[in-house]
């Protein structure tokens, strides 16, 4: 072979080469137009090992001439490759579009019961305060129910509670009082504890369900004080309404504080009782073996529905017990 | 109790308007339920005050005490009214006997008065404003005193009280007939007051039929008298119903203005009836009447309490103003003695109490608590919270008392705890699981169109052992129905079947001691070809299941649904403790499937792979269960990928290649399966 005729069939192949590449209609097909010219057997590859068949002196010519042909076909590979990518994604833009108004496939949202949530948001302020959560058990017995809270067999302060009494001879605890007294004689001063959960009282009307949730609070330490029994309750009432709330408090009954007192927040203009309060009565105190005269302590107890029911606007506390999953699921 | 505002100036000289009034009553612990002006022709213009009394201040259930109590607060003197001494003009030759539990009885006999007259205008309206029905002039005055100062009086027809009386405890089953015509049969806990022959009334309760004053009574005998609180407490109670009188007797009344009720009833009666008056016939036994007692009170201490600076004069002069006679003491403090109308001061803390009264709770001063830190650790319940919530679950709370259908269909035959006065009868039973609640649950939203539920609660379960002991567990259970996915315009996703049910489960206990093995279960409400226990480790923690299909066409239920139940404290959750370093070697897979008899469950075939797959196991995935045309009748073909992966090396294809063989052999041998090629 002559370099004219090399040269004629460099020509060839770069005139031709124009025709094929932009003729290949996807990226498989350019990519086996790519092989026949640039792979191991492809024309370019022939070409170059024909070179020595070339007298010495027009090697070199040769070789310039084939690696421009080269980069020239890798440049053509390259830009038919973009505009055959470019050209297939228009072609996927146009034929994928959706209609964004559609709706969205979602899966189920799951709620918290907001009895469950009140608890948890109630609860947390303590724990911050650094008060444990202390449970116990439902169905109780007269004792931590009453005797052991200064309440005596046939007081009238039982009449406050309607009490439901069971097969065995106990009853449902009708507050969750009984938890302090089962705290207090399983561990020793300084206390700070809550206990959340479920109450029974046998009165069901617009305003009453037979069971309900109320959280207890009792702190006792070296000097706690009334002072600091309004002063944690207010900082509670606040952080629970998250803003400032007008509240009051005045004295009240309860046979295991002394003094007792209630507390009141103005709701749209009217004072509501929101919780119950008090100096943990010396009887109590003592019953459990707590020294009076080493430890004060101050005790708090409030219903979870009624906050509840203040947070979020809830009219109707039977509401919490039907479980309309349209009620639920706003939670 | 409920009275004429008016009424009040017979004892205190305020100006203050009604709702003044109600509020300083409110704010001294006295609540207000509510007030009502009201025009009079006889009081004027007024106020009916209805009062919620706390158990502690009986002395309030009188228009003296709430007098007494806001001439304390007002810092004005309580005028006690004029009563003229009354005349007598013969001596009644009856006898009275008192016990240690009625330790005062006085009375009198007044006879021939005129029944037919009608009560004092201003008594009349007075009664009417305290939503007191007129009966007659005597019982109309024995109701006005026990409202003015909360003396319970009695009336007896004299010529019905055959000899003397006595105050004495009740027989064993006494009969007792009340005004009312209620039948008691009584026993020695109740106080009785007697006749030489019989029980006459039930004493500080009611009045017996036999001797009560009708239209025909020309001669009574009034008796006003002091019975110890715990003798009468919850005595109307257990018979079912309570009187004026008992609400005021339980709680204490002053135990020294006997005679002086007395008086003032027999002076209002002749001004009303006429008629002639006995001297007084009274007995009492001054041993058993409670006692003044003398309490110190540390003011210091007490200003500790509370975070006031209350000085000795000012507290003297609040305990002035309550009656409280204070004095000082040698060591500094005051000492005062509890009046005969107040039971709720006997120790410090009440007078702290009466002192942070006087001074307003309101006014008291406010200070923050200072926190203390404690470690605070999730509890498994609010993790079982927030895996389902997570997994489209809605938490409901339902009644811990259900019914006996209820438990019947759902109990599990266990020992029930019974609620011994239910509500109703559909609150009788305490659970003994959760199944119930969220069944009712499910088809009260049913009811309300709604079809895919995926429902879950938590709360206590209650059964009894060996008859008395109670067994209180905490259990979170889970009810799935309707479809996988929530409904879209696009795909109608399959309905849940037991797999959805298994995998919440498996989901929910992930980070717990996770299930090692669930075992076919016999519980009566469940399918028993699609429900089992789940053991965690050797421990059964509770069951999953299908519910039986007899059970839903008892609820007439057409759709499937699906139960979980778990004991939360059988559960621990770990949290990280630390970082499980990953292989950095490629990992290598086989799928095999074998085919296998149908019996042979899942498990099985997972626990002969797992033992033979050799120390490079990794993990097993099993993705396609068939039976069905190309396989036997009698078989299933079970297809699984199996990865091996070293921490140390790439694996080769013949460490891959001996395992498989090992497995094949062990399926083969183990179980009868042959790998399908």
């Amino acid at each position: 072979m002559d370099l004219n005729s090399l040269k004629k069939q460099i020509s060839d192949i770069s005139s031709r080469s124009k025709h094929v590449f932009d003729a290949a209609s996807s990226k498989p097909e350019l990519d086996d137009i790519y092989r026949s010219f640039l792979g191991k057997k492809g024309e370019v590859n022939l070409l170059l090992k024909s070179l020595g068949s070339l007298p010495q002196d027009k090697r070199k010519d040769a070789g310039l001439l084939l690696n421009k042909l080269k980069e020239e076909l890798e440049s053509l590979y390259t830009s038919t490759s973009q505009t055959l990518i470019a050209r297939a994604n228009s072609e996927r833009l146009a034929k994928d579009s959706v209609d964004v108004t559609l709706p969205g496939f979602q899966s189920y949202k799951g709620s918290i019961h907001p009895v469950s949530q009140t608890i948890k948001e109630i609860s947390d302020f303590f724990e911050r305060m650094g008060f444990d959560i202390e449970t116990g058990p439902e169905a109780e017995i007269d004792y931590y129910n009453f005797e052991a809270l200064n309440v005596p067999e046939d007081h009238p302060a039982k009449d406050m509670h309607d009490t439901f009494y069971l097969s065995n001879s106990g009853l449902l605890r009708t507050h969750t009082s009984p938890v302090q007294i089962r705290t207090m004689e399983k561990s020793e001063p300084p206390h700070r504890i809550i206990c959340p959960g479920k109450v029974y009282r046998k009165d069901s009307d617009l305003t009453h369900t037979p069971m309900f949730h109320q959280i207890e609070g009792l702190v006792v330490e070296k000097d706690a004080s009334f002072a600091q029994l309004k002063g944690l309750l207010n900082d509670f009432l606040e952080d629970f309404f998250g803003e400032k709330v007008e509240l009051r408090f005045r004295p009240s009954y309860f046979p295991f504080t002394e003094p007792s007192a209630e507390a009141d927040i103005r709701w749209k203009k009217n004072w509501l009782e929101v919780l119950g309060c008090g100096m943990v009565h010396p009887n109590v105190l003592e019953g459990v073996g707590v020294d009076t005269k080493e430890y004060s302590g101050f005790a708090f107890g409030l219903g979870v529905e009624r906050m509840a029911m203040l947070k979020y606007d809830i009219p109707d506390l039977r509401a919490f017990f039907e479980n309309d999953l349209r009620f639920l699921k706003q939670f | 109790m409920q009275f004429s505002k008016n009424w009040l100036r017979d004892f205190i000289d305020i100006d203050l308007s009604t709702e003044d009034i109600c509020y300083q009553l409110t704010m001294a612990g006295i609540e207000v339920d509510s007030y009502e002006n009201t025009k009079s022709k006889i009081t004027g213009n007024d106020s009916i005050i209805k009062l919620d009394i706390t158990p502690n201040r009986g002395d309030c259930f009188s228009v003296l005490g709430v007098a007494r109590e806001l001439a304390a607060i007002n810092n004005v003197k309580l005028k006690l009214p004029k009563i003229q001494t009354i005349k007598s003009t013969f001596k009644d030759s009856i006898s009275v006997n008192v016990c240690a539990e009625g330790p005062i009885y006085c009375g009198r006999t007044v006879r021939n008065f005129n029944m037919d007259s009608v009560s004092l205008p201003l008594i009349a309206e007075r009664l009417r404003l305290s939503d007191q029905k007129l009966i007659d002039p005597v019982v109309d005055i024995t109701n006005y005193i026990l409202l003015e100062f909360g003396q319970p009086l009695h009336a007896f027809d004299r010529d019905k009280l055959r000899g003397d009386i006595s105050v004495r405890l009740a027989k064993k089953k006494e009969h007792l007939t009340l005004l009312d015509d209620q039948e008691l049969v009584l026993d020695d806990t109740c106080l009785v007051i007697s006749d030489d022959k019989s029980a006459v009334a039930f004493a500080g309760i009611m009045g017996g039929k036999d001797t009560s004053v009708t239209s025909s009574t020309s001669s009574i005998f009034l008796e006003s008298a002091y019975f110890k609180p715990s003798i009468i407490r919850g005595k109307a109670r257990r018979f079912g119903f309570q009187t004026d009188a008992s609400l005021r007797f339980e709680r204490g009344i002053d135990y020294e203005i006997q005679e002086i009720a007395l008086n003032r009833a027999t002076s209002l009666l002749t001004e009303t009836v006429g008629g002639e008056v006995s001297s007084i016939i009274s007995a009492s036994r001054a041993k058993e009447l409670p006692k003044h007692k003398r309490i110190n009170v540390d003011i210091e201490r007490t200003n500790k309490i509370l975070g006031t600076t209350i000085s000795n004069s000012s507290a003297k002069k609040y305990f002035n103003s309550l009656g409280l006679s204070p004095e000082n003491t040698k060591s500094g403090n005051i000492s005062v003695l509890s009046p005969s109308w107040r039971y709720d001061i006997n120790i410090e803390a009440d007078l702290v109490e009466e002192l942070a009264r006087m001074e307003g709770y309101d006014s008291l001063p406010k200070e923050s608590l200072s926190p203390v830190y404690k470690k605070q650790i999730q509890s498994n319940e609010s993790h079982l919270r927030n895996s389902l919530v997570s997994q489209g679950f809605n938490e409901i709370v339902s009644y811990a008392f259900i019914s006996k259908e209820d438990h019947n269909l759902f109990g599990q035959e266990q020992k029930t705890l019974d609620v011994a006065n239910p509500l109703s009868q559909n609150m009788s039973v305490m659970r003994t699981n959760l199944a119930s609640g969220l069944i009712n649950t499910f088809l009260y939203n049913l009811n309300h169109g709604q079809e895919n539920q995926r429902l879950f609660e938590i709360g206590n379960t209650f059964h009894t052992k060996n008859s008395q002991e109670v067994v209180e567990q905490k259990l979170v259970a889970g009810l799935i129905s309707g479809r996988k996915q929530s409904d879209n315009w696009k795909d109608k996703s399959a309905e849940v079947t037991f797999y959805d049910l298994k995998g919440a489960v498996q989901d929910l206990l992930t980070d717990s001691n996770q299930i090692s093995s669930l075992q076919n279960c016999n519980i009566d409400f469940l399918h028993p070809g699609m429900s089992s226990y789940i053991f965690c480790g050797k421990e059964n923690v509770g069951f999953l299941g299908s519910i039986h299909p007899d059970v839903l066409d008892k609820l007439g239920v057409k759709e499937d649904l699906f139960l979980f139940s778990i004991d939360i404290e059988k559960l621990s959750f770990d949290c990280l403790k630390s970082f499980k370093e990953f292989s950095k070697f490629p990992s290598s897979s086989r799928d095999l499937a074998f085919l296998i008899n149908k019996e042979v469950d899942a498990f099985s075939v997972e626990k002969a792979i797992k033992g033979s797959a050799g120390e490079y196991y990794k993990q097993l995935e099993i993705f396609d269960v068939y039976e069905g045309k190309g396989v036997d009748d009698h078989k299933k073909s079970i297809a699984l990928s199996i990865t091996w992966q070293s921490n140390t090396k790439t694996l080769l294809d013949s460490d891959i290649d001996k395992a498989v063989e090992k497995i094949v052999n062990s399926v083969k041998k183990e179980l009868g399966g042959e790998l399908r090629v």
